[in-house]
């Protein structure tokens, strides 16, 4: 009888452990996509996407970096899922503006996300749900290219 | 009927008292509005404005300064007339530097309209510019003496200081590694300015002013140098981001050490140097801790003002970051013999945090307002302190 108790006790603080859980970005997707809906009239889909966040602040040097080896990256096979945000109206080459096409946020709303889009942020989406957030770092410049596949 | 009336006036009674406890209960500025400016948007080229701007103080007779790169000239105008009332040519100053300096900064002095200093960093020559925008006299900067120092030209506050025939140049020592932990010590056991005397043609810095507070030495805030102004005896006074006090220099003497805490600085986070490539960690202390930052001199008042940002969440209640911009701010003012005097509070969604902060002129400080994003003026508040 007291093992039966136990047991279920236990059954039951697991269940309560999981249950208040959440799942891992369920705050950053719910306001990503109330943003994208809000100002581009875009939302997360249900296949893989990469949403390239490009802020208003942060180290103009590596952003113009990062920006370079994402240029060089997106290819023909890949571009139907980037999806490219900026907030940042100088920082974009021309060469990367005639590629692809960039969701201009003149207001800065994309700088007060949740995500906290500082330099250039990849978000990776699938199942209409944030998977994976990637601040960039000067080391990562070489990883773009796997990003982006 | 009797009773009807007497409702009434109960009613409007408590209408009134309800009004009058709300209008005590708003939060009042702690400082009164004279006028109001507004004066239309200029464009400026972009980096060299800083320098500009950042010598503004010094001329305090309510003339501001600005370089037109287009047409290569230094222009003057008054902040209440909106009016150019003199322009100095810098074409052949702006030919020299354009050819031999790629650097955008310009780093100048404006001891008068005919003595003008500007810093060559690249060539190590400093020169002297007069009314007419001719070079009159150039020093040779000696690399020896200055070996060990970059000219700090990213200070977004004075670079140079001319006073009786003493230079003085803001530097930062070369020693930091931002790999290497250990490194940090030495680059903060230094001083901040280096001075020298301009009767010889070549400018040999053997004495310094402006050390870095001790325990910067071993607790690490990623500081920027100081800020600093000059008074009217020629002192000049430190200020440093995360240091209670501020600092008081005669030539190379230090005269006095003054408390110019704010009332709301508590202790002051470290800042973790392991994290010092983590951009987002870096703009979350840089935008969010508490820091001194401008100090000051008012000529007019013989008064320092001294900035002191306000610690800030990084997101608010709705989960969206809070902006920069509207961190809170707070102006200490003291006295001639450096004591506080007064800390006013300033409101950001009134006063938003910009570049400059204020401005002191002699109709009393000069404030911007909150500007519409696509208006095509910049208004501005002159405020007078209540000191009761």
């Amino acid at each position: 009888m007291i093992r039966k108790r136990i047991v279920l006790g236990i059954s039951l603080l697991c269940f309560s452990i999981l249950a208040c859980k959440s799942k891992p970005y369920s705050k950053e997707t719910k306001q990503f996509n109330q943003y994208l809906q809000e100002q581009f009239g875009l939302s997360l889909k249900d296949n893989k996407q990469t949403y390239i966040l490009i802020a208003k602040n942060g180290c103009m040097g590596c952003m113009q970096k990062y920006l370079m080896y994402i240029s060089q990256s997106v290819n023909a096979e890949n571009i139907k899922h980037l999806i490219f945000i900026s907030s940042n109206n100088i920082i974009v080459s021309e060469e990367l503006a005639n590629k692809v096409k960039i969701y201009q946020d003149n207001k800065g709303e994309l700088d007060r996300l949740l995500i906290d889009v500082v330099n250039v942020v990849l978000v990776e989406t699938e199942n209409k749900r944030i998977d994976t957030i990637r601040h960039l770092q000067l080391c990562d410049t070489l990883k773009i290219r796997g990003y982006l596949k | 009927m009797k009773k009807k009336v007497l409702n009434v006036l109960t009613m409007a009674f408590m209408f009134v008292l309800l009004m009058s406890i709300l209008n005590n209960c708003k939060q009042k500025e702690p400082f009164t509005i004279k006028q109001k400016v507004c004066i239309e948007k200029k464009e400026f080229s972009t980096n060299r404005r800083l320098v500009f701007e950042a010598t503004n103080a010094l001329i305090n007779k309510d003339i501001i300064s600005y370089y037109d790169a287009k047409n290569k000239k230094l222009n003057f105008s008054n902040i209440f007339k909106d009016s150019i009332i003199l322009t100095i040519p810098l074409n052949t100053l702006d030919t020299l530097f354009e050819k031999q300096n790629p650097n955008l900064f310009f780093p100048c002095y404006i001891q008068n309209f005919d003595s003008i200093y500007f810093i060559d960093d690249i060539n190590y020559v400093l020169y002297r510019v007069n009314q007419k925008g001719e070079i009159d006299r150039k020093w040779m900067i000696d690399k020896i003496t200055t070996k060990d120092f970059y000219i700090n030209l990213l200070s977004s506050f004075s670079t140079i200081y001319v006073e009786n025939n003493l230079v003085y140049i803001a530097i930062i020592k070369k020693s930091i590694d931002f790999l290497d932990s250990k490194t940090f010590k030495n680059t903060f056991d230094s001083p901040t300015f280096l001075i020298s005397d301009m009767n010889y043609d070549t400018l040999k810095f053997s004495k310094s002013c402006g050390n870095y507070p001790v325990f910067y030495q071993s607790e690490y805030y990623h500081s920027d140098p100081p800020s600093t102004c000059i008074d009217k005896k020629g002192r000049i006074v430190f200020s440093f981001d995360k240091d209670n006090n501020i600092y008081v220099y005669q030539k190379d003497a230090l005269v006095k050490i003054a408390d110019a805490k704010s009332k709301f600085a508590n202790k002051f986070n470290k800042f973790d140097f392991s994290k010092n490539q983590d951009m987002n960690y870096l703009m979350k202390y840089i935008s969010c801790e508490a820091r001194y930052t401008n100090i000051y001199y008012d000529f007019n008042t013989n008064k320092y003002y001294r900035i002191f940002e306000h610690a800030m969440e990084q997101y608010n209640s709705e989960n969206k970051k809070n902006e920069f911009q509207n961190k809170e701010w707070s102006i200490i003012i003291l006295d001639e013999t450096f004591k506080k005097i007064k800390e006013i509070e300033i409101n950001p969604k009134n006063y938003p945090i910009n570049l400059m902060y204020f401005l002191p002129t002699s109709k009393g400080l000069l404030l911007l307002n909150k500007q519409e994003k696509d208006s095509k003026e910049n208004c501005y508040s002159i405020i007078d302190v209540d000191y009761d």
